[in-house]
């Protein structure tokens, strides 16, 4: 390792460990901090341009070195989630239910693994995944699945009647965990998708460059039912365009957007609302906009007001 | 009611609240002055018709809530309780009382079967007087300050709490002065009567003196104490150079205890003291609270908002205060604020950071 590879990597960590991003996914890690760099150029300059760490060099170059110190860094920790997440948390044998048969799970497993690991390596895909990952680390389809198995209210039906999911509350969490992590393949895979600027909210892609994303992620997932892949992809779309999205795609995109800039110890201040339940309200009155489902909305939103979330 | 009947009724009690104010400083006032019993009785007599006035007001005002079941509701929120401390407890304690003294006699009051003894009948009387004192706050209720209601709730809210905490500390005082006879502003006028005596002593008799003046603690004819009221020891144990004053008239030195006047004193600033400490109190447990929970709490809120771009937290506006001005601008923060600002977020806004300079010690120690 050169010596300013090094110096940029010490630089990172010190970063890494302040208090503000402690409890932080290391994807809201990266991304905090390149903003960070972005942010405060002028004053970071003139000492990283210094003898003392990277004399001579500019700041485009200075800024290459320590994003790239930063990416192999995060990618350490967020490739070791995924692979303990994917190959020992996921449970595929809701593709059974989905058409697959005797599917063989430890192969579509590592096929989605490698999958993911592309999408991450690519900057767009990168940022697309940013929300389904915090999601998942945060566990949003477990708490939320549970409570609306709890009650037959309208996600409930959508489910189970709209969409014929007849499987376990268990089963439709892994089929949401699955298509979290397969939708922001679109970015990378598919040549209509959106540029890397508008990666950072689902919902504005087009049927037709979904149509081809999905044969393009069939290829490198060829255990799987089409069924998972179209949940993943179409989690990309806009239910106000397109109403007959399934319902488990629509909730992969309001759980990665709930996710993206989640807060995990964010202080409540008296007299706020619960951070999960002030997203909701906010995100009612932006339905149209990001193309959320209003009354899947309205119900998480009454789910998180309960519960104090 | 129609809305013109219940104005019209709304003008009468307001009348009766400015009246009835009239009433009670002049019934007071006749005392100091002196007024003859007849002007003293119409007053008395006029306190029973408004005390009977109120308390059929509250009555109908409390039925009515409760028959709408808001009795709780207008007994805690909307000042029901002022409504009720101003009236019933005054007819029954107060006018009712007097005017039974007054048209039947004292015999008429001791003669409802022991129930009530005509001794503590005339203390609570005493008492109870003071309570008329809340009607200042019945008055306030109507006054409109500005076209704000928050500015009304809260001039309103330290209004009642300072007017009712005196009120109250002034009841305390009184009910601790009747129940152990002690009536401030008795040692002032011994003092007075005492001055008197002792200037018309022409030290031909001292030997009166030692009665007639409570106060007197030694006298001295030379270096020979002629007369002492305790041992020395006494004095030695319990007075000190400011308890005492000296006087020297016709060849005699005469030692006066101040402790009385002192003790006068000293319960009358004991009793300042409590009502500052107690007033101190409520606005400190009650209207504080109120204070952060209506203007400060969603201000600070709102201010993180607008001030940290990954803040996103709405302000909880309570239904009770929604129509305050802060609490109007919460709700313009939360259904138009935050969901433009997550738009901008979402869109590629700004680039935003929790991170910055001056929170990362050593920043550039490592490297």
């Amino acid at each position: 390792m050169s010596t300013d590879n090094q110096k940029a990597m010490d630089f990172v960590r010190h970063l890494l460990d302040n208090q503000a991003l402690r409890n932080r996914t290391p994807l809201q890690k990266e991304e905090q901090i390149i903003a960070f760099f972005d942010l405060n150029e002028q004053q970071l300059y003139p000492t990283l341009g210094s003898e003392k760490y990277f004399p001579g060099a500019s700041w485009q170059d200075i800024r290459t070195l320590l994003i790239s110190a930063l990416l192999q860094i995060t990618d350490e920790s967020f490739q070791a989630y995924l692979r303990r997440f994917i190959l020992e948390q996921l449970d595929l044998s809701f593709a059974a239910f989905m058409g697959a048969k005797n599917p063989p799970q430890e192969c579509m497993k590592e096929n989605l693994l490698k999958l993911a690991a592309q999408v991450a390596h690519k900057a767009g895909g990168r940022y697309a995944l940013t929300g389904s990952f915090n999601a998942l680390a945060y566990r949003f389809p477990d708490k939320y699945i549970e409570l609306i198995y709890s009650d037959r209210n309208y996600i409930r039906f959508e489910l189970e009647k709209v969409q014929r999911l007849r499987m376990s509350k268990e089963e439709v969490k892994n089929l949401i965990k699955a298509s979290l992590l397969i939708g922001p393949a679109v970015y990378v895979l598919s040549p209509d998708a959106p540029g890397v600027h508008q990666t950072k909210m689902r919902g504005n892609l087009q049927r037709r460059a979904a149509l081809k994303a999905v044969e393009t992620i069939l290829e490198r997932l060829p255990n799987y039912p089409r069924e998972i892949i179209k949940s993943g992809v179409e989690s990309n779309l806009s239910f106000v365009e397109y109403p007959d999205l399934p319902a488990t795609s629509r909730m992969a995109t309001i759980f990665s957007h709930l996710a993206y800039d989640y807060k995990p110890d964010i202080h409540v201040d008296r007299g706020a609302a619960s951070p999960e339940k002030s997203w909701f309200n906010v995100a009612r009155r932006n339905y149209r906009y990001f193309g959320y489902d209003i009354k899947m909305v309205d119900e998480l939103y009454r789910i998180a007001a309960e519960n104090g979330w | 009611m129609n809305s013109k009947q219940g104005s019209f009724i709304e003008s009468i009690i307001i009348i009766a609240i400015v009246l009835v104010l009239i009433q009670t400083f002049l019934e007071d006032l006749s005392i100091v002055l002196g007024w003859d019993w007849t002007a003293r009785r119409i007053l008395l007599t006029a306190g029973f018709g408004f005390d009977l006035f109120f308390t059929l007001e509250f009555l109908i005002r409390f039925f009515a809530a409760v028959s709408r079941r808001e009795g709780i509701e207008y007994l805690l929120h909307r000042k029901g309780w002022i409504d009720f401390f101003a009236s019933l407890p005054l007819l029954l304690f107060n006018s009712s009382p007097t005017i039974l003294v007054i048209y039947f006699g004292g015999a008429a009051v001791t003669g409802l079967g022991g129930v009530f003894n005509i001794l503590k009948i005339a203390k609570a009387v005493r008492i109870a007087r003071i309570l008329r004192l809340l009607r200042v706050l019945k008055i306030f209720k109507q006054i409109k300050y500005t076209g704000s209601l928050m500015a009304q709730r809260h001039i309103s809210l330290i209004t009642t709490l300072t007017v009712t905490v005196t009120v109250l500390t002034i009841f305390l005082i009184s009910f601790v002065q009747q129940t152990w006879d002690f009536s401030p502003g008795v040692a002032a006028a011994n003092y007075e009567t005492e001055k008197t005596l002792f200037s018309q002593f022409d030290g031909s008799d001292i030997s009166y003196l030692k009665d007639a003046l409570p106060s007197l603690l030694i006298i001295k004819e030379g270096n020979e104490t002629i007369y002492s009221r305790y041992e020395n020891s006494y004095y030695r144990t319990f007075f000190g150079p400011l308890d005492y004053r000296f006087v020297r008239k016709d060849g005699f030195d005469f030692f006066f205890s101040l402790k009385p006047m002192m003790v006068d004193q000293s319960v009358q600033s004991l009793g300042f003291f409590i009502l500052i400490v107690l007033l101190v109190l409520a606005l400190l447990l009650y209207y504080s609270p109120h204070f952060a929970i209506t203007v400060s709490d969603p201000i600070h809120i709102m201010k993180r908002g607008f001030e940290e771009p990954s803040y996103n937290l709405e302000v909880v506006i309570p239904n009770r205060y929604r129509s305050d001005e802060v609490f109007k601008l919460a709700a313009q923060y939360n259904e138009v604020y935050l969901p433009l600002k997550e738009r901008d977020r979402r869109g590629g806004g700004r680039p935003h950071s929790d991170l910055s300079i001056e929170n990362i010690p050593n920043l550039f120690k490592k490297g």
